[in-house]
């Protein structure tokens, strides 16, 4: 605990919110920081992508979010069982609506191809593909709360672990 | 720090890990995410995404399953490594091999640099 206590103040001048509570910082890039420092893992020291992570209790449910930028997409997992769960291609047509915003297309890779899966995920990560220069995101979730609220809650946590 | 990791791996957090290796002419980055049972490992030498399968072993056949998910179906490079990723962890596994090079010299060097980084640093897989 002392350990990981030492390494806080790195994520946050990272970009982490200074409200973080402190035990969400445990799987944060402050380790990977950490890590690259010691010889053994001398090769790991520059992660060609970036990844931030985050755990937090969302609603009573403990969630973890994993954000990963990759060039041409971005990587969102949301989880509320500690897996992959339902895996979404988000993607933004080029042609967009009226308002000039970009509509997006989703498609269900693997799980349960359902209406609320596809609201849920537009829901979740249309900001990020915005956000992200109308970059597709591929999203994976496994949520146990998929209410309005719940999913609003979340959209902030994935807020928080923002690489576009 | 160690224990922190130990800690995070037990009560089954999400565990990310970056490596890379020089594999003949070319660097090869890897990013791995373990999750509860499963794995997920990006393999590439530029940072984008291109392809992505699954697979899995079946209680039935001595051969896991796989499936591709993005990408090319006829480029079998990620669900051929799933595959054999999946054999040898018994984890669901997903994989998303980003690189030009897919003969099977060339792969079989990727798939020692995971095998060594898996003897290496175990909690990271």
């Amino acid at each position: 605990m002392a350990a990981a206590l030492r390494h806080l103040p790195a994520p946050r001048a990272a970009g982490g919110r200074g409200k973080a509570p402190l035990l969400s910082w445990l799987g944060g890039p402050g380790r990977r920081t950490a890590a690259a420092a010691r010889p053994e893992e001398a090769m790991a020291a520059n992660p060609i992508v970036t990844s931030k992570q985050r755990e937090e209790v969302v609603h009573g449910v403990p969630t973890e979010v994993v954000c990963t930028a990759f060039s041409n997409s971005i990587l969102v997992v949301v989880t509320q069982y500690g897996k992959l769960g339902t895996l979404v291609y988000v993607d933004p047509n080029t042609i967009g609506d009226n308002i000039g915003r970009p509509s997006l297309t989703t498609k269900v890779l693997l799980g349960k191809d359902e209406p609320l899966v596809h609201v849920c995920a537009k829901n979740l990560v249309a900001f990020v593909s915005q956000e992200a220069g109308n970059k597709p995101v591929l999203l994976a979730m496994a949520l146990k709360d998929k209410t309005m609220e719940g999913i609003q809650a979340l959209r902030e946590v994935i807020r928080s672990c923002q690489v576009w | 720090m160690e224990e922190a990791e130990g800690a995070a791996a037990a009560a089954g957090g999400i565990v990310l890990h970056d490596f890379s290796g020089r594999l003949g002419e070319r660097r090869v980055h890897f990013h791995a995410m373990r999750l509860r049972d499963s794995l997920f490992l990006w393999v590439g030498a530029a940072p984008a995404l291109a392809s992505l399968a699954v697979a899995m072993c079946s209680p039935r056949d001595g051969v896991p399953v796989s499936t591709s998910l993005l990408g090319d179906p006829s480029d079998t490079a990620s669900a051929c490594l799933a595959q054999r990723l999946a054999r040898k962890t018994k984890k669901q596994i997903f994989v998303s091999y980003n690189l030009q090079n897919t003969d099977s010299n060339f792969t079989l060097l990727i798939e020692n640099r995971i095998k060594e980084e898996m003897m290496a640093f175990p909690e990271k897989f």
